[in-house]
């Protein structure tokens, strides 16, 4: 592989490894609790799921 | 019935974005994407591939994310009725009907392809994969596929290919019948970090090849590297009627050293370095970066439309579009481009590399690289595996915009839906399988739905999305709940650039496809898709648009009759 063959594919693999880790990050950093309850398989909009996942939290905290 | 249609969610953000990119991430980033590199030269193509990504592939996603986003809020989740509700004007919903058309036909032989991976990976897991050269590896793809011969799957193996064939089908349907959140979302899950898990393990292994064979020194990591990366290409020409034809791409001192001595003694052969500049100017080059990034991201297939339109009003789309951009981004350039042809070129060379599509590349050059390497069975089944992976996020993700749409038009539950969809899926698959000489049904159906209306949908999208909805309320639709900003120049790049490119490259791709035209003066020749139709009629390829426009005209029978589409109940947005 000649010397500009190296520079592409560095530059190319770290351009969009560095998007991927960035956008993961602030995609992780960002999720809302609200939501990753209904990841349980629990509706966000249904009362009875946000009292759940209230009661869960409070118990948690609770030790 | 309308009620539980309509509280049909996402769960949660990182999960939309994992099915966003499970449906991007597909056969075609591993297999399509390197091929297309290689032949058109790494470094040149990626110069490429970069402006196509910026100026088509994340605006489109923007677009469609911001529409579908909207579109959902008023109980609209597919095509037809995404369209019309945005549009106001009934011929979205016609139009619309192409969004439909594009996936589930796509599926149709997509989910065939899907059963090789498949059948390929419990090959090598049970120790089944015998191949010692590359012409019985070819006849194995043959003989397993049935591309030597119409209807040869049913009579000789059918029940090999039809066992991964249902496998797939079960798997397909029966996370579409648990619903987004607990069907696509969650096996999207689980599939997208078992996909990234299984490619570092095989990128691993194939970095650390370095030189397989020490008698034959060309066929090295290294040159394999260098066939996929560098900028210029150094190649062996041959003068054909007066005209230098490209015979031969040259890599590695020893090669090179051969062909200089043929040269001396062929004067009809030359050796030519092509230079990245030169590369450049090959509209070619172009045209196939624009369109590898447009079908990679799956935009234009009225996929993410959908797809968005199951988020709710304060869900973000601008980071979600850009994450499952660059998620896709990741694995296409950084697995994708370090995988294939390397350990190809590692074991077999660039001449067996060379030339091959993307079938050859994955199912007759690729096997052979697994039986020549230590702990091949291993590392096959991985890497099978890890395709069916990448392959069955995107299947799902197909039949998404159709179950939807039975549900929206018919007014049925999701269960009679994918029973409906399940059967003419199907059957249409039967017939994919069933004419599978030379691909030939296969390979039409991708032509015209897989390509042909993809340009299609996505030109009239971003059209709509810059010049009819307008870059403004577009982007304030986009940035309503945004956990990013749209960088400023993105309005001019949407406004004019996006469009104007898009329908260049479709253009492009219409006026050398299917007129058959080409440029630089050069003698044009029909399209064989054309004359597949209508100067050499074959009964395949039109039984095979057959299938398309029967389809298309029941989806557009539906529309016209669904009560949901008629003016008076349609939900208008604020216009």
């Amino acid at each position: 592989m000649t010397i500009g063959g190296w520079i592409i594919m560095i530059v190319s693999v770290s351009v969009v490894t560095i998007a991927f880790i960035w956008s993961v990050v602030r995609v992780m950093c960002s999720a809302d609790e609200k939501h990753m309850v209904h990841g349980l398989g629990m509706d966000p909009n249904a009362e009875d799921a946000l009292h759940e996942a209230h009661q869960k939290t409070k118990r948690k905290n609770n030790g | 019935m309308e009620g539980e249609e309509f509280t049909e969610r996402w769960s949660n953000r990182a999960g939309v974005i994992l099915a966003v990119a499970g449906s991007a991430v597909g056969l075609g980033n591993f297999l399509r994407f390197p091929g297309q590199a290689a032949q058109y030269g790494g470094g040149a193509f990626m110069l490429a591939y970069f402006i196509a990504l910026i100026l088509i592939g994340l605006p489109l996603c923007w677009a469609e994310w911001s529409m579908g986003r909207s579109a959902g809020q008023a109980g609209y989740h597919s095509c037809p009725g995404i369209l019309y509700y945005l549009l106001g004007k009934r011929w979205g919903k016609y139009i619309g009907v192409i969004g439909i058309v594009i996936p589930v036909i796509i599926y149709m032989y997509y989910a065939f392809i899907e059963s090789w991976c498949l059948a390929y990976a419990a090959q090598y897991l049970f120790g089944g994969m015998e191949i010692s050269s590359v012409k019985e590896s070819t006849a194995a793809f043959l003989n397993f596929t049935g591309a030597g011969e119409n209807g040869s799957v049913f009579r000789k193996d059918f029940k090999e290919v039809g066992i991964f064939l249902c496998i797939v089908c079960i798997i397909n349907f029966w996370m579409l019948y648990r619903g987004i959140s607990r069907g696509i979302e969650l096996f999207c899950m689980f599939a997208m970090p078992l996909l990234f898990i299984c490619g570092v393990l095989i990128l691993v292994r194939v970095l650390t090849l370095g030189v397989p064979n020490v008698q034959k020194p060309e066929n090295s990591l290294n040159n394999g590297l260098g066939f996929m990366w560098n900028p210029s290409k150094i190649v062996l020409e041959e003068n054909v009627n007066g005209e230098w034809e490209r015979r031969e791409d040259l890599i590695g001192q020893v090669q090179i050293e051969k062909a200089e001595l043929r040269a001396l003694s062929e004067p009809n052969l030359r050796i030519r370095k092509m230079g990245p500049l030169e590369l450049l100017r090959n509209p070619q080059l172009w045209l196939a970066a624009a369109g590898q990034v447009f079908f990679s991201l799956s935009v234009g297939f009225g996929i993410i439309l959908t797809y968005a339109s199951y988020l709710r009003r304060e869900d973000d789309v601008v980071l979600s579009g850009f994450a499952a951009c660059s998620t896709n981004g990741f694995c296409e350039v950084a697995l994708g481009g370090l995988i294939t042809i390397p350990a190809a070129v590692a074991f077999l060379g660039v001449a067996g590399v060379a030339g091959q599509g993307t079938f050859g590349l994955g199912f007759v050059a690729l096997p052979m690289v697994f039986t020549m390497m230590p702990w091949g069975n291993f590392f096959g089944f991985l890497f099978y595996f890890f395709l069916f992976l990448a392959a069955i996020t995107s299947s799902i993700s197909m039949l998404q915009p159709g179950i939807a749409f039975l549900e929206e038009a018919m007014k049925v539950k999701r269960r009679t839906s994918c029973l409906i969809l399940g059967s003419i899926t199907t059957a249409g698959m039967l017939f994919v399988v069933y004419f599978s000489k030379d691909f030939k049904a296969l390979d039409t159906l991708d032509f015209w739905a897989g390509t042909f209306l993809i340009f299609f949908l996505a030109s009239i999208q971003i059209v709509l999305f810059s010049w009819i909805l307008g870059v403004e309320s577009g982007l304030q639709e986009a940035e309503f709940g945004a956990l990013m900003k749209i960088p400023k120049i993105f309005k001019w790049i949407l406004r004019w650039v996006s469009p104007v490119f898009l329908l260049v490259v479709s253009f492009s791709w219409f006026w050398l496809n299917v007129l058959g035209m080409s440029f630089g003066g050069k003698k044009g020749e029909v399209s064989g898709y054309i004359k597949d139709l209508f100067i050499e009629p074959d009964k395949v390829a039109q039984m095979a648009v057959g299938l398309i426009l029967a389809f298309g005209l029941w989806v557009f029978y539906l529309v016209i009759r669904s009560e949901r589409y008629d003016e008076q109940n349609m939900k208008w947005r604020d216009r």
